[in-house]
């Protein structure tokens, strides 16, 4: 077995630590803000807040592309002809929905004041909600034009379609577009302002007041922006789209197409799969609006959302009620989001455990310090189930051989510290008829040590500084859709400290965003 | 364009119905100058295969064929075997992940343009984009593109895509059958009404307005903001044709036949492989026969590919756990012999469908070239090297076939001119020029 060592010496990519001195940081700085387009996620989400309609698209968009996990990286954008395709037979579904009522959308009766005159008093206050800004003349003539010629051939709704289609198409609306002025770093415009608040925080379009609030100058200053991000936060859009990073950051998805061995397994069914992936997520919004929404309390409360299949499943909660329900572990053993069932199990094998799975992702989504990759022509024999051996015994040879060892001390004993969750999340006491032994071990982070069980590997992460720096690295990509450069340094400075201040309270963190300087500012490139 | 009465006049009958008219001497071309067009069809398999029961044994012509390679039996008159085909601009590329390597370099043979993790733009188009910009001019659709859960059960960037546009953007194959049909034969035959007719003009309308919306954009913007917006533009250029036409374009006789939209039960279900498949193989060849493409691809998974397949009796791993087992592990090589084996049942049965399509004299199969492809070697070393190749079909002449051929180290740039030269485009060149070495010999 030829192994190259060089990949694996041991030295992990550093997470992005919190430097940057205030003497360093006086002026404003930032990263190279690329050009963002919306996601799936957000086009639907936007297109029903446009037409006050949330009837899902029976349209399919094709697989988007992921970086650390999240969706919505610059980097991962791509266009095809299929995908153009899909944009077109979108916007075609979404006019003819929308002409059924135009009534809904006018702001004029197009009979009392005539079908021009509405027509285009409708396309000025369409296409700035559209845009996400107000049209420039030209743009508006554009439209005008068109409406004209289709409503002339074909009526009023159609040159209303030709319209909407028109727009749902354009640039302005599918790509985020900010104005830049001239070179270097330069404060974001009050428009674009307003597209990054309502993307970063409901995963939609502005809605009337934010546009507002641009039109009114009152997007420019730290403190009025910070108004409306609280204003914000209150909307369930906000709950929505939180939910959507979580999801994202964890990996949830997995959780739907997880399929489990039922000969092993006899109590699970894949018809479980989407009550766990939501009880999960109604356990991470219950902690981020409670009045305790710390990163610590996400690894440690012991609060747990069943329905009846995951009450009988779990053997907590209720197994008589069909909605869900809050309640509470109550045992030793359950502490926060690491030993959720639905991110063990979705971290695990079709028959078996797998700390490598497991502890490759504390150190990727955790830590961001993800273990190098395997080398180019790795053969790997994996260890054969054998019914008289623990998962632990069965991978000793990743500790032992100093070939897979380099790499393989960084993930295995973080996962080997879960093994008391078999593979579909549940609690075990044995394995093989061996007792379980759940010792752990954190080796290249600022809380390394040895530890026992699930309780203390929570505690030792809502300790650590890296984790700490690595939650705001998340929530950088998320927000920014990029991971930090250099030149974010001092953004990243202020949002640790933001965060630490607030005893690492998540939504004092999502608003430090908007304060910082790679949110007000913007590097734009000739 | 076509010459004398096109078919759009002749496929004009009750709506939706496929129309059967003799073929009125006015719309025959003229017999002698009339050739069928050729077609490229290419079926991708993952994780590589196992050497040694695939080689086949035997010379050139007097071949015998391998347990995997068995099901061509049938067909081993059309079929060239490729050994010793090396990925090697693949090879070069060093990534962490062969499997992304192999697979984006597949059809491109051509150094990635940047790479971010598992996702990326390639330096190039791949062969097929490349071919139905030369091949497409006439029909409603420059290339086809089908998959097969070719996102995989999770989807991967670089591993789950071996088209790429000119601009090195990955091209989405249709997972979805239904979706296929409606976009291929939806309109297909359909008499023209008010209101298909409005439709058009008003797509054409906005189509225009906002190609010029993205062209005056592109000069605003930063350089990596501008290849960005470019590839959008481009994508919406290349859909305009397919929008703006709702009849087949070209001059085949009439052996089009309106297919039924056959649907699985869920295109989404892993189990459900060998359905989806067969309808994609029936939709594939629908296309090609109507002259709506004449490039089509076919991916079953995805590099890489973490699908089960327990209808075939392989329940132990996924098709790339399975391939990481050692040589010495009998049971796994010999499950991965069978998938193999499975793979070769579709190719011979998507073999088995173009012959089944009379043109003149000859058969779709004898005007096509058929390859089937793979991102990889072998799958627990992760070699690039020995990348097994089937080919078939004439090429309309241009191909002698029933042949197995063997070489050494050949990078597989070097296939791809061949194929290009056989499908009426002279080159010299594919791909990386510091790597292509001219066509394959004896081809």
């Amino acid at each position: 077995m030829v192994a190259l060592l060089s990949a694996c010496t041991g030295a992990v990519s550093g997470g992005d630590g919190g430097g940057g001195t205030s003497s360093a940081c006086t002026k404003p700085q930032s990263g190279d803000a690329p050009l963002r387009r919306l996601t799936t996620q957000e086009y639907q989400n936007t297109v029903g807040d446009l037409l006050l309609d949330p009837t899902p698209l029976t349209i399919d968009f094709p697989a988007e592309g992921s970086v650390h996990g999240f969706l919505n990286q610059a980097a991962a954008v791509s266009s095809s002809p299929l995908l153009a395709e899909r944009y077109i037979a979108a916007a075609e579904e979404l006019s003819e929905r929308a002409v059924a009522s135009p009534a809904r959308l006018l702001p004029c009766d197009p009979v009392e004041v005539g079908a021009q005159a509405c027509s285009r008093q409708w396309i000025a206050q369409f296409g700035r909600r559209v845009f996400r800004r107000p049209l420039a003349d030209d743009e508006a003539t554009k439209f005008v034009a068109l409406f004209d010629d289709i409503s002339e051939a074909f009526g009023f709704n159609d040159g209303m379609r030709a319209v909407i289609e028109a727009m749902l198409l354009a640039p302005a609306f599918l790509y985020r577009i900010e104005r830049a002025a001239g070179s270097g770093v330069s404060p974001v415009d009050p428009w674009a302002t307003a597209s990054r608040l309502s993307y970063l925080l409901w995963g939609s379009m502005p809605d009337d007041a934010l546009l507002d609030a641009a039109a009114g100058n009152k997007l420019v200053r730290p403190q009025d922006i910070e108004v409306q991000a609280k204003r914000m936060l209150q909307d369930a859009r906000a709950k929505r789209n939180i939910t959507s990073f979580h999801a994202q950051w964890l990996g949830l998805s997995r959780v739907d197409v997880m399929q489990k061995d039922p000969k092993t397994f006899t109590t699970f069914s894949e018809s479980l799969r989407p009550s766990l992936r939501k009880s999960l997520e109604m356990f991470i919004d219950d902690v981020f609006w409670s009045a305790t929404p710390s990163f610590e309390h996400l690894l440690t409360s012991t609060v747990v959302f069943t329905d009846g299949a995951l009450a009988k499943f779990l053997g907590v909660g209720s197994a008589t009620t069909t909605s869900f329900i809050r309640t509470n572990w109550n045992d030793d053993r359950h502490f926060g989001v690491l030993t959720h069932p639905a991110l063990l199990a979705a971290y695990s094998k079709q028959d078996q455990t797998s700390p490598v799975a497991r502890g490759q992702f504390i150190r990727e989504q955790l830590f961001c310090t993800p273990a190098p990759p395997p080398p180019a022509n790795l053969q790997v024999q994996a260890p054969e189930l054998d019914s008289r051996l623990t998962t632990r015994q069965r991978f000793a040879e990743h500790a032992t051989n100093p070939t897979c060892a380099n790499c393989h001390r960084l993930m295995d004993p973080l996962g080997l510290g879960l093994e008391s969750f078999d593979a579909v999340g549940l609690w075990r006491d044995d394995e093989a008829g061996l007792e379980i032994d759940d010792t752990g071990e954190i080796v290249a982070t600022d809380v390394d040590g040895v530890f026992r069980g699930p309780r203390e590997l929570a505690e030792r992460l809502a300790r650590s500084e890296t984790v700490s720096s690595c939650v705001v690295t998340q929530w950088f990509r998320f927000a920014f859709g990029r991971s930090p450069q250099d030149d974010d340094i001092c953004t990243l400075a202020f949002l640790n400290k933001r965060f630490h201040e607030a005893n690492q309270e998540l939504p004092a963190l999502l608003l430090a965003i908007t304060q910082s300087d790679a949110f007000l500012y913007r590097r734009n490139h000739e | 364009m076509s010459r004398g009465l096109s078919r759009r006049t002749a496929l004009r009958g009750a709506a939706g119905a496929a129309v059967a008219l003799p073929m009125l001497d006015v719309m025959r071309p003229a017999r002698a100058a009339f050739t069928y067009p050729k077609r490229l069809v290419i079926v991708f398999s993952s994780c590589g295969t196992i050497a040694p029961s695939w080689n086949p044994t035997g010379g050139t012509t007097d071949f015998k064929l391998s347990p995997i390679l068995a099901p061509l039996e049938p067909h081993r008159g059309e079929v060239v075997i490729l050994r010793g085909i090396d990925n090697v601009t693949g090879k070069n590329q060093n990534l962490d992940n062969q499997h992304d390597a192999g697979m984006s370099h597949l059809l491109t043979c051509t150094p990635l343009r940047s790479r971010d993790g598992r996702n990326g733009i390639t330096g190039a188009a791949s062969v097929d984009q490349f071919v139905g910009q030369k091949l497409g001019t006439d029909t409603k659709f420059r290339t086809l593109e089908l998959g097969v859960l070719a996102n995989g059960i999770e989807y991967i960037g670089l591993a789950a895509r071996m088209c790429y546009t000119a601009s090195g953007h990955s091209i989405p194959p249709e997972n979805n059958p239904g979706a296929a049909y409606d976009r291929l034969f939806h309109d297909l035959g359909a008499p023209a009404s008010a209101s298909a007719n409005k439709l058009r003009k008003r797509r054409q309308r906005v189509l225009d307005l906002i190609l010029d919306d993205y062209r005056r954009l592109i000069p605003q913007l930063g350089k990596e903001d501008r290849e960005r917006v470019d590839a959008h533009l481009s994508a919406l250029a290349q859909t305009e044709r397919q929008l703006l036409e709702s009849q087949p374009m070209g001059n085949l006789s009439l052996g089009c036949v309106k297919p039924t939209r056959q649907t699985p039960e869920n295109h989404n279900v892993p189990q459900q492989t060998p359905d989806i498949g067969r309808i994609q193989m029936d939709l594939l060849v629908s296309a090609l026969t109507c002259d709506l493409t004449r490039v089509a691809t076919l991916q079953w998974s995805r590099a890489e590919s973490d699908l089960k397949l327990p209808w075939i009796g392989v329940t132990r791993d996924t098709h790339h756990g399975l391939s990481h087992l050692g040589d010495s592990d009998g049971p796994g090589q010999s499950d991965l012999v069978t998938i193999n084996n499975w793979y070769a049942q579709q190719f011979a049965s998507l073999l088995a469908r173009m012959k089944a399509v009379k043109e003149g004299d000859g058969t779709l199969l004898d005007n096509s070239v058929v390859v089937w492809a793979n991102e990889m070697g072998k799958g627990n070393s992760h070699s690039l090297e020995d990348v097994p190749f089937v080919l078939a079909g004439k090429a309309g002449g241009s191909l002698k076939t029933g042949r197995y051929l063997q070489y050494s180290a050949m990078p597989h740039n070097n296939l791809w001119v061949s194929v290009l030269n056989a499908l009426g485009i002279p080159t010299t060149v594919y791909g990386d020029a510091t790597v292509c070495t001219g066509p394959l010999p004896d081809l």
